[in-house]
Parts: structure tokens; C-alpha cells; sequence
């Protein structure tokens, strides 16, 4: 069983990630019913704590002090707590239709990054998966 | 006084400048932390951004025990898809995890359709099928791309 997983651990690990997100984006529309966003945006932040903290427990030897790969962490979160709370500007002062759209196009930032940078190549059935994918979450999202 | 320009799409772009690099960055992390090292760290530096967030609102933290259950949910989700999304990193590639996970709308939608009761259109169950289509067409690719000598 466990081998048959980690056989397609290569589709099972993104798709897991994809179904959590799923989740994720759901379940802020029920919080903020109750509370505005920078209420919901803290209590999201203890829940992620709390899965974190018990992985100390899993990590041998402590937490790595790697200065670069921490202060690109750094960035990175500092980056989504920026893009999020741009995104609630932009809602408030936007049609949400629009701006839902707009900011569900940020794919196409990380595949161009990772062809630049990365050197990644994409089949020609990749990009058209690419493509569907955006055209997707843009019919989602209107 | 302020166009409709700045109000809302100047921050659109903004924020999709910044979460495709948010996407990119822990593929160049995974080369100095392993993904579990990212995971407590990233969600450290959250806190530490949200507690500075409410500062700016002035510690106005709201509470309502539903509500704030519903918003720890998110937290735990978000962070599980964290760690699946680096640990797949260490071995595919950024643009074919961002393309499928990039596909997390189709699940918000189907949810909102089953516990929510919203209706899912036309031009909806077009994306929930493309998204599928387009998750299927990524893999198999893949697959094809992978098999061989």
C-alpha cells in the first residue's frame, strides 16, 4: 500500500496540496462571516503554528540556521502576507469578478520565473495543460 | 483624489507579481532548508507578519469561536498544503507543481457548490472541467515525458 503511494507520490503530493488549497480558499468565505479579514488573517496564522510546531519533534538534530535558504523564507512569507492584504485592498475598492481574475493569473509570474531562471521546458501537451488550467481558473473566477 | 486605477488594479497586479514569486522562491529555498525546516519557518515569519498587521489595526482582534475555528481550519489546511507542495518540489519541477496546483479553485468551487449551496453555472462547470482536463493532460505528459531509456 504504502509502496503503491510513493510510487505515485510524483501526482499524489501535488494533487494533495491542490485539494488542501481548495480547502483553504473555502473556508476563509465561512470565517469572515464572523470577523473581518485581519481578525481571520491571525487565527489562520495560529493554525499554521500549530501544524508547525509538532514538526520540530520529526526534525533530527533542530532547525537548520542556513542564513540564505532562512532569509528567502523570510521574503517569501513577507511577500504572501504583502500580496494578500494588496488583494483585500484591491477588493474593496474593485468589482470582485475582476480582481478574482486578475490575481488568479500569478501562475503565469512562477512558470515565466521558473523558465527564466530554472532553465524549465515544457512539452508542447504541457503547455497546453498550462493553458487549459489558466483558462480554467479564469471561468472559475468570473 | 485617487483613480479607480490605484484603488484596485494597481494592487491586483501587485499581488499577482507577488504570489508568483512567493511560488518560485521555495524551489531555490529547497537547495539551503529541507521542506518540514521551511514549513516552521515560513509559518513563524506569518505570525510574526499578522501579530505586526494588527498592530497597524490597532490589536483590534475580533473573536468569535466559530469563526475563529473556521479560521484556525485555514491555517491547517493551508500549512498541509504547504508541506505537500515542498516535498513535491524536491522532485518535480516548479512549473509542473504550480500548474497543478495553481487548480485549488476547482476544489474551493466544488466545496462552495456542496456545503454552501452556490450554484455552479454553466461557465463554472466549464472551468471545473477544464481544470480537470487540464490536471490529466499535465500528468500524463508528464508521465510520457519520464518514461523510456
Amino acid at each position: 500500500m504504502i509502496a503503491k503511494l510513493k510510487a505515485h507520490s510524483n501526482f499524489l503530493l501535488p494533487l494533495a496540496a491542490m485539494v488542501l488549497w481548495g480547502g483553504w480558499a473555502f473556508l476563509p468565505k465561512m470565517a469572515m462571516q464572523s470577523m473581518q479579514p485581519n481578525s481571520v488573517l491571525l487565527y489562520e496564522a495560529a493554525g499554521g503554528v500549530a501544524v508547525a510546531l509538532p514538526l520540530l519533534f520529526f526534525i533530527r538534530g533542530g532547525l537548520s540556521r542556513d542564513k540564505k535558504g532562512i532569509s528567502l523564507v523570510f521574503l517569501g512569507s513577507g511577500l504572501s502576507l504583502v500580496a494578500i492584504f494588496c488583494y483585500y485592498i484591491a477588493l474593496r475598492g474593485g468589482p470582485v469578478a475582476t480582481v478574482a481574475t486578475i490575481t488568479a493569473m500569478y501562475p503565469v509570474v512562477g512558470v515565466a520565473l521558473a523558465r527564466i531562471f530554472l532553465k524549465e521546458k515544457l512539452t508542447r501537451w504541457q503547455w497546453l495543460a498550462a493553458l487549459l488550467a489558466m483558462v480554467s481558473v479564469y471561468l472559475l473566477a468570473g | 483624489m485617487l483613480s479607480s486605477q490605484t484603488t484596485w488594479v494597481y494592487p491586483s497586479v501587485l499581488a499577482v507579481a507577488l504570489w508568483g514569486v512567493a511560488a518560485f522562491l521555495p524551489k531555490l529555498v529547497l537547495r539551503q532548508l529541507p521542506p518540514l525546516h521551511m514549513t516552521v519557518y515560513s509559518n513563524f515569519f506569518f505570525l510574526l507578519g499578522c501579530v505586526a498587521l494588527q498592530a497597524f489595526y490597532g490589536f483590534h482582534v475580533q473573536f468569535n469561536a466559530h469563526g475563529a475555528l473556521l479560521a484556525v481550519l485555514v491555517g491547517v489546511t493551508g500549512t498541509l498544503a504547504q508541506i505537500f507542495y515542498y516535498i513535491s518540489l524536491r522532485t518535480n519541477s516548479l512549473t509542473y507543481n504550480i500548474v497543478i496546483t495553481s487548480l485549488y479553485p476547482v476544489v474551493a468551487t466544488l466545496l462552495a457548490y456542496l456545503f454552501l449551496g452556490e450554484t455552479l453555472g454553466a461557465r463554472q462547470a466549464a472551468g471545473v472541467a477544464l481544470g480537470i482536463l487540464s490536471l490529466l493532460l499535465m500528468v500524463k505528459a508528464r508521465d510520457r515525458k519520464t518514461e523510456g531509456p
